[in-house]
């Protein structure tokens, strides 16, 4: 099954190795990677497409325990195969939490 | 002020007692301001030793962790502890130099790229760029480490760093978390499952521990009076010899909690994972269950079995309102019937030692506030099964990661963190010799570890495997090339026994709880001895093979 995945994160140091590692070793292979930094915002903004047999949620979790990642959205909807001008939608980071699981969400 | 110095005001901030460090070349800076610092800085002979028994230390304590270690191999040498610490969810710093800024990305000498290398086994990671952020970056990986789900931080910092004068410490404000209110209509559902529920089994892991909620969770018990099965790490959360409580599950579990599970239409999961070593063959792993998990980590509710309900964040809370008078009179019954009628049996014939009744004994007669730390094989398993537990924060042992030579460290960081405790190592002869070095720190800091070493020249594990399941061809399992254990303990300072009869069992029970001081008590045992029950890889935790 094909997977989408925006993730907005704090630009700091490993932090796109961290998310290509996490979706490597959960199963989600990616097939395209795009990032763009924010750096008013201190923020970069990433999309990965790719495909897992794995269902998504455990992507999203497991993406959401990393420390710098503010939002992680992920659906299986088919996209197109050129990724998306991130320039065009460049906004806000929506700040959800501070520390992961301290707050006991979920 | 330079960064080291930052560091250590940090570290004294956080009410740091000590820390296990080795210096080097990359981290001398802050190895030289540790000489001023309010804590005490502890000397292992490997940095493995140093992050292993950092863990040992978070565990016995319930505080954070913390150890250092010079960049390049001192760095990699704690790789095997900071992941031993993230599999089994241990809040630790940990803290390692690094070559000057200018030369990383360099090949320097003894650079390693060690925040790349740990990325996949911390929680968190952070390179220090700047010494005016040093403080605050300290106060942060403490923050982390021991939040939500606790875990292992990195701290890599370049050698230039560490001695840049600060010109502004950049303050450090905690930010209290509110707890999360528990939901009630996921409190009602879950009641309501737990009347309807006519075979209820409790089923609690590391959590329960790690969140050091174990008085809610004995509350709980007590309260509700349904039977407890125990993973490795949940072992000691209620008192093993709790008539509630049916034993371990799993692989090496006792046969009446696999059954109680396996034939259970509740599953009550507190702090536990779904772990393969404790569910065996997933699609079988009780399947007639519903499931109430509760658990502070979100990933883990849902990950390997959908859950009825689930509850994320402190157990306590959760298990507070869950607790309510039941009775499941006919259901314990049946439970205590399994429970009698697969108790272990330890006459064993032959004049040689009995492991299990070896650890029997030895439990029945150490005072209750006795901690214990085991290396990873059979005799693992045996303490599991045989010692009776009164506390999870009593029993150490590598779970997630099944590090062999945890266990010496282990009780190192225990003992220092409770020096007025009994600390017992159990240990094999494969395991030892993985950290044996750390007689030496034994001996420095005079610390009274006892060590109980069971020797069957062999990779027991392994080689009862090859035996099982690879046609008793036996690869690179035999030690029985060994050194003289009690010599070598001798030369390091120790005292040492050795045992090998049935009647010399009081006798190395006695050495052992009565020796003042670092002891070791060799005891040889029969190759052939294999733990059971094993539930064979890929098999449902129904069948067990047995002896």
């Amino acid at each position: 099954m094909r997977f989408h995945a925006e993730i907005v994160a704090r630009n700091e140091d490993g932090v796109l190795e961290r998310i290509l590692r996490v979706c490597r070793h959960r199963g989600f292979g990616p097939s395209s990677f795009y990032a763009v930094a924010s750096p008013l915002e201190n923020t970069v903004h990433i999309e990965i497409h790719g495909s897992s047999q794995r269902p998504h949620t455990l992507l999203v979790k497991q993406l959401e325990k990393l420390y710098e990642v503010l939002t992680v959205v992920v659906n299986t909807r088919e996209t197109q195969g050129v990724g998306p001008s991130l320039e065009s939608r460049a906004r806000p980071a929506q700040v959800r939490r501070t520390v992961y699981a301290s707050s006991g969400h979920g | 002020m330079i960064g080291a110095d930052a560091i250590v005001k940090a570290l004294e901030d956080e009410g740091v007692d000590l820390v296990f460090g080795y210096p080097g070349g990359a981290i001398m800076p802050l190895f030289d301001r540790l000489l001023e610092a309010k804590f005490q800085t502890i000397l292992p002979r490997h940095e493995q030793g140093g992050a292993l028994a950092a863990d040992g230390y978070a565990r016995a304590t319930g505080k954070v962790g913390v150890c250092i270690a010079t960049s390049g191999p001192g760095a990699t040498n704690l790789v095997t502890g900071i992941a031993n610490a993230f599999l089994d969810s241990v809040p630790m710093v940990c803290i390692t130099g690094q070559v000057a800024s200018p030369f990383i990305g360099m090949d320097a000498f003894q650079e390693v790229d060690i925040f790349g290398v740990c990325l996949g086994v911390v929680k968190h990671s952070m390179i220090a760029r700047r010494a005016d952020d040093l403080y605050h970056m300290v106060r942060e990986a403490f923050d982390i480490a021991r939040s939500g789900r606790p875990g292992p931080v990195l701290i890599d910092l370049p050698k230039d760093v560490s001695i840049q004068a600060v010109q502004a410490l950049k303050p450090w404000e905690e930010d209290p978390s509110l707890p999360e209110p528990v939901s009630p209509i996921a409190v009602q559902k879950a009641l309501r499952l737990m009347h309807e529920a006519e075979r209820p089994v409790i089923y609690v892991g590391g959590g329960v521990a790690i969140g050091q909620e174990v008085e809610a969770f004995r509350d709980f018990v007590e309260e509700v009076q349904m039977p407890v099965v125990a993973t490795l790490k949940g072992l000691g959360s209620l008192a093993t010899d709790h008539e509630l409580f049916l034993g371990m599950l799993g692989m090496h579990g006792m046969k009446a909690a696999n059954y109680a599970v396996q034939h259970s239409d509740l599953l009550i999961v507190v702090g536990a994972r779904f772990d393969d070593r404790a569910t065996g063959k997933l699609a079988a792993f009780a399947p007639n269950a519903k499931v109430i998990h509760l658990d502070i980590d979100p990933a883990e509710l849902g990950k390997l079995r959908r859950p009825e309900v689930s509850f994320c964040g402190a157990l306590g809370p959760v298990l507070k309102a869950l607790a309510q008078p039941f009775e499941k009179t006919a259901w314990l019954a049946q439970c205590q019937e399994w429970k009698a009628s697969f108790a272990w049996n330890y006459d064993a014939p032959g004049e040689g030692i009995y492991a299990p009744r070896l650890l029997q004994m030895l439990s029945r007669a150490a005072p209750q506030r006795t901690i214990v730390t085991a290396d990873v094989g059979q005799h693992q398993m045996w303490v599991a099964q045989h010692m009776q537990l009164h506390h999870p924060c009593d029993h150490l042992s590598s779970g997630g990661l099944g590090t062999m030579g945890y266990g010496l460290p282990a009780a190192i960081g225990a003992q220092m963190g409770n020096p007025k405790d009994r600390v017992i190592c159990v240990s094999g002869d494969g395991s030892i010799m993985m950290n044996i070095q750390e007689f030496a720190t034994l001996k420095r800091y005079q610390l009274p570890v006892k060590i109980l070493l069971f020797d069957n020249q062999r990779l027991g594990m392994v080689r009862q495997w090859q035996e099982l399941f690879f046609n008793e061809r036996y690869s690179a399992t035999d030690l029985s090339d060994n050194p003289d254990f009690v010599l070598v303990a001798r030369s390091f300072g120790l005292d040492a026994l050795r045992i090998e009869r049935k009647d010399e069992e009081s006798l190395g029970v006695n050495f052992l709880l009565n020796n003042p001081g670092p002891c070791l008590l060799h005891v040889r045992i029969d190759p052939q001895e294999n733990v059971w029950p094993l539930v064979p890889p890929g098999a449902s935790n129904l069948d067990m093979m047995e002896g």
